[in-house]
């Protein structure tokens, strides 16, 4: 079980003289318990890339499939989720469980079967129904009613979920929140998460790909993508700051053993690499 | 007369909200011209309530907003106050009012009245302290996140303002917009504006004369951001997450590396490891 992108790019007003690019060349696959990180900077083609694996655009050339079936608009709906950036905004209904109803109600489920649906939803996202599935969704904090919007997508059961910008404007509290969401989600789906910020997705990511301009910069492990720093810079982006210092302690000629994102793991790599005499 | 922004005792109660949880109180901290205050907090901690109280948008409870001695409460000053506080906000999409730059940045000194000559230098000195000279005609529907967030602060610059209030005014830009942004900030401030900086991000606080914690509505710290940084439960209990390299310096000074624990940036760590 896959969703698998062979060659996929993307060309806005194509056969015109405005055509312009977006994105070329992309291929990756992902499995169900797989999380798959796309970074790059504004423009670099990310969220056509997420568009696409969501059926909204069709590619330009190379093909999307599901299990080797061709995607098309009408197998994406159900099979994938796509939170958007901002997802909150969209919320409409006068109560948390009715909002989270939308989708399931639309794909058909069995009207006695959507309360469950949508409360189990709720549970995924660590909101419980109990306290929540009353109240209206315009009164509650930025994280919370990003989890409720998350809550949406994934009561339509999808086996792929992808996320645009999941943490962006939350505080930290509910960037943690966000975060343990996705963790669980990956657990039944395959997950696609679309970032600028390299930090936070990255240590539990299995795949990344970094673009730029609407090329692929880099493609593959995490952990080889954690080990070269100079694929960021390449990409226009921002190393985390741990791994920077890591590799500034390896510029100056110190064995690192260990390239973490986590700053406890990163200073036992440098007392480790005799970063300094004790 | 003082030339300051000042928040004295400030108490504000949302209407319909339960009187014993407060949005804000006794809030007391000030803002001087040439200075950068950080107000720091997790979502639902006053933040915005605050900013809003800046300019008269809101009025407090109880206490006093004065802004150069005047009071924001005073109905006859609020023009001035409104010129004297500019104000920006998270979202640049909810900010942008016209179809091309220079005239969504003209937009607030036409208000004012001026003569197209001088209308003219306050668009050009506007755009080029926020690094969009040349997108003049763009639409602002075909600029960055980042490019649209500076519009929105040239627009507020443009009224010449004494103060700025950024309410959370890089959260929604990716890092390259959120440099840029912090870097124009600095810019304003050392050209001697007063600067209230509202944000959910401590790193943001690095550089800053003051730092200001809320939690849910009280101020639970003020002081220097470097003394902020020491004191981690505070942090946590506030919600609020320590930079990656501020934990690093932490773990480091732990493990017995000879660093200073105040060090908060990448090259600030490079530079005390390998100095």
């Amino acid at each position: 079980m896959a969703l698998t992108a062979a060659g996929i790019g993307y060309e806005y007003s194509a056969g015109t003289e405005f055509r312009q690019r977006a994105l070329a060349d992309v291929s990756f696959s992902v499995e169900p318990g797989q999380l798959v990180l796309v970074i790059g900077s504004t423009g670099s083609g990310k969220s056509t890339l997420l568009r696409m694996l969501a059926g909204l655009l069709e590619p330009s050339d190379g093909t999307l499939a599901i299990d080797e079936t061709p995607l098309v608009p009408a197998s994406a709906r159900g099979a994938i989720g796509l939170v958007f950036q901002d997802a909150e905004s969209q919320l409409f209904a006068e109560t948390v469980l009715d909002d989270v109803s939308f989708g399931p109600r639309n794909l058909g489920v069995d009207a006695d079967a959507i309360p469950d649906v949508a409360r189990d939803a709720l549970l995924a996202v660590g909101l419980d129904p109990v306290c929540y599935e009353a109240r209206s969704p315009f009164g509650l904090s930025g994280g919370e009613a990003r989890r409720v919007a998350i809550a949406g997508v994934l009561a339509m059961g999808p086996r792929y979920l992808l996320l645009d910008e999941p943490t962006a404007g939350l505080d930290a509290m509910g960037r943690r929140a966000v975060r343990e969401v996705v963790s669980r989600a990956r657990r039944d789906a395959g997950v696609v998460v679309v970032s600028h910020s390299a930090e936070e997705f990255l240590g539990e990511a299995d795949t990344v790909i970094m673009l730029s301009g609407g090329h692929v910069v880099f493609c593959g492990p995490a952990r080889e993508a954690m080990d070269d720093l100079s694929l960021f810079e390449r990409a226009g982006l921002e190393a985390p700051d741990v791994l920077q210092v890591l590799q500034g302690a390896r510029d100056r000629g110190l064995a690192i053993d260990e390239f973490t994102l986590d700053p406890e793991a990163a200073a036992a790599a440098l007392r480790r690499a005799g970063a300094w005499s004790s | 007369m003082a030339r300051v922004l000042s928040y004295q005792n400030i108490t504000y109660h949302y209407h319909g909200a339960s009187v014993d949880v407060p949005a804000l109180g006794d809030v007391s901290f000030a803002v001087a011209p040439g200075s950068r205050v950080v107000v720091l907090g997790a979502n639902g901690s006053g933040k915005s309530t605050l900013a809003r109280l800046a300019n008269g948008l809101l009025l407090a409870d109880g206490g006093e907003v004065t802004v150069d001695g005047v009071s924001t409460a005073d109905e006859s000053r609020t023009h001035d106050i409104r010129r004297s506080v500019g104000m920006v906000f998270q979202r640049p999409d909810d900010q942008i009012v016209a179809t091309t730059v220079e005239e969504d940045v003209a937009f607030g000194p036409e208000n004012l009245g001026l003569a197209r000559a001088e209308l003219r230098v306050r668009v050009d000195e506007s755009l080029a302290a926020v690094g969009l000279t040349g997108l003049e005609q763009r639409e602002p529907h075909l600029l960055s996140g980042g490019q649209k967030q500076r519009l929105a602060i040239a627009g507020a610059v443009a009224m010449r303002p004494a103060y700025l209030v950024l309410d959370e005014p890089t959260s929604m830009l990716d890092p390259r917009g959120r440099d840029d942004v912090l870097a124009i900030i600095e810019q304003l401030r050392a050209g001697g504006r007063g600067v209230l900086h509202i944000t959910h991000d401590l790193a943001e606080a690095v550089g800053a004369d003051t730092a200001v914690v809320l939690d849910r509505g009280r101020v639970v710290f003020h002081g220097s951001p470097s003394a902020l940084f020491a004191e981690t439960d505070l942090l946590a209990r506030c919600g609020l997450e320590l930079p990656s390299a501020a934990r690093l310096a932490s773990a480091l000074v732990a493990l017995g590396a000879p660093i200073d624990a105040e060090t908060f940036t990448v090259s600030s760590l490079l530079e005390a490891l390998w100095h």
